[in-house]
């Protein structure tokens, strides 16, 4: 059934050019994952390089601000176009059909860009756990488990889900369009950093951690709002308060 | 022998057998623990529960032994709204609960054998049915006892008995709904409810309630319910019972409303263009958890959608005393096709058999802002997309390809969004191209529905996990465009007013607004 529901799901909507996306982002980070330009980043082998922020400066060096920059851009290419399905649908249906390719190409600017920007602090985080070894991994790993038990977490997903009003005419539908990105992708930041950074720290492994973490953060991200709910089991009511 | 659910009001006297053994059974199901899976209580917070508002109202005591975390878990909070699983699952729910009903009235001593829920047919060719059933608003049993059916938080449109309005109660437009599952969008709602992949929410967080579901469910459950007089409708303790969905399933009323629903449901199918869907996700699903029902034994049993489908197979063992005969009519299509090739000879070219290809939504226009609603008449302007308005009127004089790809000129759509309210109390009439100054109880033509606000207040929270989008509403215009245009022969049209009426007392500490108003074309 789960399998069933999900092909089906898979075959409409946004899903095909979002998932063929995707492929091309896992594709061309195995593809590229040893270029002469990018040695040790793709590969997982970045912040081997040297010690602390000096070595994440000597990779800088190595790879260059583009080199990193585009592997960060294929970690996203390939991780978060299951994450768009709902707010690219949206943006869809609520333009007019004459705007809908200009406006999503504003969503996906704004969205891609914060994660960009994200990514230029996380890769410095990275530089400075990776410093510390397999503690530093460790630290990562326990802000991956520590952020899923907070409700802050529950609170950027939920928003993640929120559906502002977009306009339609002018200008205003791609400023709307824009605003839109730039949120769906400052909430998307916000409940997914950890799945993000860990990966980094994997070596070797880290494009099957990515895997991992994008399998996660698409499960996430695709279950209803009510099951992002953590709800204690009810207990008999003390006096009245409201919600 | 399969029992038969009869129309309330005609079963004769007031306090006739299926009606008094019915009050009797839900006294003595009132009176079992709340961890009793066949108790009046538990059966209700399957639907629902909010257990400090059941205690303010009593229904739970401080320091009450609740169910398990797993009974609960498994069991309460159950309901599907906004989704295609609305009606299967209403109706394993009203089968389990009419199943223990049976029981208790056996143990009770009662004509168990025959007993069957009774369904109130509001249907406003007969002004009468749209009344409360009347052993519902009685204080005592005829025995002098407290009656179980009443119940003092049912507020209705204000002091007096309870009546429907017609436009609440209506179903007409709804039965001749050719389809069960709506667009992905939803435009069309469908009668049934927009497709889920998993359970209500799962694929589109903002999902409409299905075409029944909105007319005439949730218009009941509102109409029924209201709120408190001159009460701060804000607070929840002032709604009646049936307004919130945390608190519905406790007024027995809501059984026989849903029997309602349910009939509605078997009326439509008695349509044989009208089919259920054969898609395995609705016929198996929902995917993501299970539909677990108590016996009247204690013992459980799950369904799916596919185990609804035949009201006389052992799980369900029931027919109807009649159906709503508004389905038999000729479809919808056929209707609309008729009326405008009297006056547009092109129409001719859509009457041939339906074309099979799925019309494609589209935004054809959307006002400025969000609109706030008050205890007066609020309008709002829909700003229309020229090139897009020019579309649809096309579509009425179609070219060969056209009358090639779609089955009939445009549908159109008004599409509420962001519905947001603090309270669940809230009915509004929803007039579209009504002229200014005009007195919409003079345009009835030019209604194109009502907005429920059942359900409201959760979908507004954005706390805990909430996204605080609110409700979606979508109501079909066509009618009142197909008028626009036989009368202005393809008007230039590039505003459309929209208005709501209210038809409750509205307080703007509610805080009811709609975050956006557009109109969607459906077509090739």
């Amino acid at each position: 059934m789960w399998l069933r529901a999900v092909v089906l799901a898979g075959s409409r909507g946004p899903w095909p050019p979002l998932l063929l996306a995707s492929l091309a982002g896992w594709g061309l980070l195995i593809a590229f994952g040893h270029p002469p330009v990018m040695v040790g980043l793709c590969s997982g082998r970045l912040f081997d390089l040297g010690g602390g922020l000096s070595g994440a400066s000597l990779a800088l060096q190595v790879n260059g601000l583009a080199a990193l920059a585009g592997c960060w851009a294929l970690m996203l290419l390939a991780m978060t176009p299951p994450l768009l399905a709902q707010p690219l649908r949206r943006v869809w249906r609520g333009s007019l059909a004459r705007r809908r390719g200009s406006v999503i190409a504003a969503f996906l600017l704004a969205y891609a860009s914060v994660w960009m920007a994200a990514g230029a602090v996380l890769m410095a985080a990275a530089g400075v756990l990776g410093a510390a070894g397999a503690a530093g991994f460790a630290v990562a790993l326990g802000l991956v488990l520590a952020w899923s038990l907070l409700p802050l977490r529950r609170a950027c997903l939920a928003r993640a889900h929120s559906a502002p009003r977009l306009r339609i005419f002018g200008l205003a539908a791609h400023v709307d369009g824009l605003a839109y990105g730039a949120r769906s992708g400052l909430w998307c930041a916000g409940a997914c950093w950890p799945l993000m950074l860990a990966p980094l720290l994997t070596g070797e492994w880290r494009l099957p951690a990515m895997a991992v973490a994008a399998v996660v953060m698409a499960a996430q991200r695709l279950s209803p709002v009510s099951t992002l709910r953590w709800d204690p089991p009810l207990r008999p009511a003390g006096a009245w308060r409201p919600a | 022998m399969t029992h038969v659910r009869k129309d309330i009001s005609k079963l004769g006297a007031e306090w006739n057998p299926t009606v008094l053994w019915y009050a009797k059974a839900v006294g003595a199901m009132q009176q079992r623990a709340v961890t009793d899976v066949t108790s009046w209580r538990f059966l209700g917070a399957m639907h629902g529960v909010w257990p400090q508002l059941w205690t303010a109202f009593g229904y739970l005591k401080a320091g009450e032994k609740l169910p398990t975390a797993a009974v609960q878990a498994r069991y309460w909070k159950q309901c599907q709204h906004q989704s295609w699983y609305f009606l299967p699952w209403h109706r394993g729910y009203l089968a389990a609960f009419e199943a223990i009903v049976r029981k208790t009235i056996h143990d009770l001593g009662g004509p168990a054998d025959d007993w069957a829920l009774p369904y109130w047919n509001y249907d406003p060719a007969h002004a009468a049915t749209l009344a409360l059933p009347a052993a519902f608003a009685a204080a005592k049993l005829p025995d002098g006892s407290a009656n179980p059916l009443f119940v003092a938080r049912r507020y209705g449109h204000g002091p007096g008995k309870i009546k429907l309005r017609p436009v609440e109660a209506t179903a007409v437009a709804t039965l001749k709904d050719g389809h069960f599952t709506g667009g992905s969008d939803g435009v069309p709602p469908g009668f049934g409810g927009p497709q889920g992949a998993f359970h209500h929410g799962g694929e589109n967080d903002q999902a409409p309630s299905g075409g029944v579901e909105s007319q005439p469910h949730n218009n009941v459950h509102v109409a029924v319910g209201g709120q408190a007089p001159n009460a701060d409708p804000n607070d929840p303790r002032n709604l009646g019972l049936m307004t919130n969905p945390d608190t519905a399933a406790l007024d027995p009323i809501f059984w026989v409303h849903h029997a309602n629903i349910d009939r509605l449901w078997e009326s439509w199918l008695s349509n044989p263009a009208h089919k259920n869907p054969t898609d395995a996700t609705w016929l198996k699903g929902p995917a993501d958890r299970v539909f677990a029902m108590p016996k009247p034994d204690g013992g459980e049993f799950t369904f799916t959608a596919k185990d609804m489908l035949d009201t006389k197979a052992p799980l369900l063992d029931y027919t109807y005393q009649a159906l709503a005969a508004a389905a038999a009519a000729p479809s919808r299509r056929t209707e609309r096709l008729n009326a405008l090739s009297a006056q547009l000879p092109a129409i001719a070219a859509f009457m041939e058999a339906p074309v099979a290809q799925q019309p494609q939504s589209e935004v054809i226009g959307k006002n400025d802002g969000a609109v706030q609603l008050s205890g007066d008449a609020v309008e709002t302007e829909v700003r229309l997309d020229p090139a897009a308005t020019a579309k649809v009127a096309g579509s009425f004089a179609p070219s060969p390809a056209l009358a090639a790809a779609a089955s009939e000129p445009d549908r159109v759509f008004l599409k509420l969004e962001n519905i947001r309210s603090v309270s669940d109390a809230g009915l509004f009439d929803v007039y579209v191209g009504l002229p200014a100054g005009a007195d919409p109880e003079q345009h009835p033509e030019l209604l194109a529905g009502v907005l429920s606000l059942f359900g409201v207040s959760k979908a507004s929270r954005t706390d805990g996990g909430h996204s605080g989008n609110g409700l979606t509403q979508v109501l079909e215009i066509t009618p009142i465009v197909d008028a626009l245009h036989l009368q202005h022969d393809s008007p230039d049209l590039d505003r459309l007013r929209v208005r709501f009426v209210p038809r409750t007392a509205v307080t703007d500490a509610q805080k009811v607004s709609v975050g956006a108003v557009s109109v969607l074309r459906l077509g090739a």
